[in-house]
């Protein structure tokens, strides 16, 4: 008997330490995925892989692995608080950088090419008073907001030549780029036991949005599960809100709010599946801009 | 400096102590005696704040046999930072006027 059990003890070490490394490496491949900016978790797989490779017991690598895998939430907080303090103001310029770069760019291809705003009228069935919007870059007159644009920009790249994918790539860049993780308190034992609960049946979410003060035709999006705290990485998007001010009442004072967040009178949904969870809700920008010039070649090649 | 921890002053002392080496996470882990979980949030607020570089080691892969580490280095602004920090720090340590004079 102390013979069997000697001879399975040392199988059974003999297999662990085969596979304990690839299970560290599998935990750090876990850990990246729980990364929800694409660039930390691209940078941060490298970077932990190398670090459990110098670890010289497969038992300790584990453990490394384990102890990098819990501080990924940790990482994105300390990451977010920077993000947040002054980037949402510089990151709305940015924006404005990129819609007056396009006009510029759509007023010179319309004069190199001799196009009049009725010829462009006339093919993308886009109307006039909007294409003149776009020309002198004022977003907000445009109907439908910004949105517009990228109907704009793939019917308009085989009549404005080549220039237009790029900026079009840029302006997909810009648009559709995470911005990091809005604030994020320091997360209550009672949130802490609640994330088990929402790792199972979803998060009770509810949108958020920052506007910039100059009332622009962008807002950042981002969603805060009221259980657990844990919020989704904040998008801009395009955003045709007006700020209205809610009268006086017996007990509340005046609130300032966009219309744009009356899309979402469902403030509240419980049992949301966790589409923040990367394995759910990352945008693929490669794939987006893959898509795009599969859109420009198709339209090219008519 | 309000917003450097014990830990944070560890790892600054370690590149204080190494000013002109490049250093990898792993490293720091086994040198300063933090856990991971600690030593990487750390190194990526001082990046944030410009008191430390980071690069990829400049090797391929393939070459290397193991995946390239990346390599954490201070710069000039973190190396002011740190010498402030720690000398406040030393600055506390000092006993008292009065308790030297007893």
């Amino acid at each position: 008997m102390n013979l069997l059990l000697a001879v399975l003890t040392g199988v059974i070490a003999r297999e662990a330490s085969a596979w304990l490394p690839s299970v560290a490496r599998e935990v750090i491949h876990l850990a990246a995925l729980r990364f929800r900016d694409r660039d930390l978790a691209d940078r941060y797989r490298e970077e932990w892989l190398a670090a459990i490779a110098e670890i010289p017991g497969p038992i300790g690598a584990l453990v490394h692995a384990v102890s990098l895998l819990c501080s990924v939430r940790s990482i994105e907080r300390s990451c977010a608080a920077e993000v947040l303090a002054a980037d949402v103001e510089q990151r709305f310029q940015e924006l404005e950088g990129a819609v007056e770069a396009f006009s510029t760019a759509f007023r010179g291809a319309c004069s190199d090419r001799g196009l009049a705003l009725e010829e462009i009228h006339a093919v993308t069935k886009v109307s006039l008073k909007d294409l003149q919007a776009l020309q002198s870059g004022d977003l907000p007159r445009i109907s439908m907001g910004y949105l517009r644009v990228f109907d704009y920009l793939s019917d308009l790249p085989t009549m404005l030549g080549p220039a237009m994918p790029e900026i079009q790539g840029r302006y997909l860049d810009l648009l559709g780029r995470p911005g990091g993780l809005p604030p994020t308190p320091a997360q209550t034992t009672a949130q802490r036991a609640a994330r088990i609960w929402c790792g199972l049946a979803g998060h009770q979410a509810r949108t958020y949005f920052i506007h910039s003060e100059r009332e622009l035709p962008f807002h950042w999006r981002y969603r805060r599960c009221s259980r657990c705290g844990d919020v989704s990485e904040m998008r801009s998007e395009p955003c045709q809100g007006k700020m209205v001010r809610s009268k006086r009442t017996w007990d509340s004072p005046p609130v300032e709010r966009f219309t744009c967040e009356d899309d979402y009178p469902w403030a509240y949904r419980s049992l949301e599946s966790p589409d923040w969870h990367p394995r759910f809700g990352r945008v693929n920008p490669d794939r987006e801009r893959s898509a795009v010039k599969s859109l420009d070649n198709g339209l090219a090649a008519e | 400096m309000p917003w450097l921890s014990h830990q944070s002053l560890r790892i600054l002392k370690y590149f204080m102590e190494h000013p002109r080496a490049e250093l990898a996470g792993a490293e720091l882990i086994r040198e300063v005696g933090l856990l991971s979980g600690t030593v990487y949030p750390i190194l990526i607020r001082f990046e944030r704040r410009g008191l430390v570089t980071s690069k990829w080691e400049e090797s391929e892969p393939s070459v290397l046999g193991r995946p390239r580490r990346r390599m954490y280095r201070l710069t000039g602004e973190g190396h002011r930072v740190a010498r402030e920090a720690l000398a406040d720090l030393r600055t506390l340590d000092a006993p008292l006027p009065a308790a030297a004079k007893a």
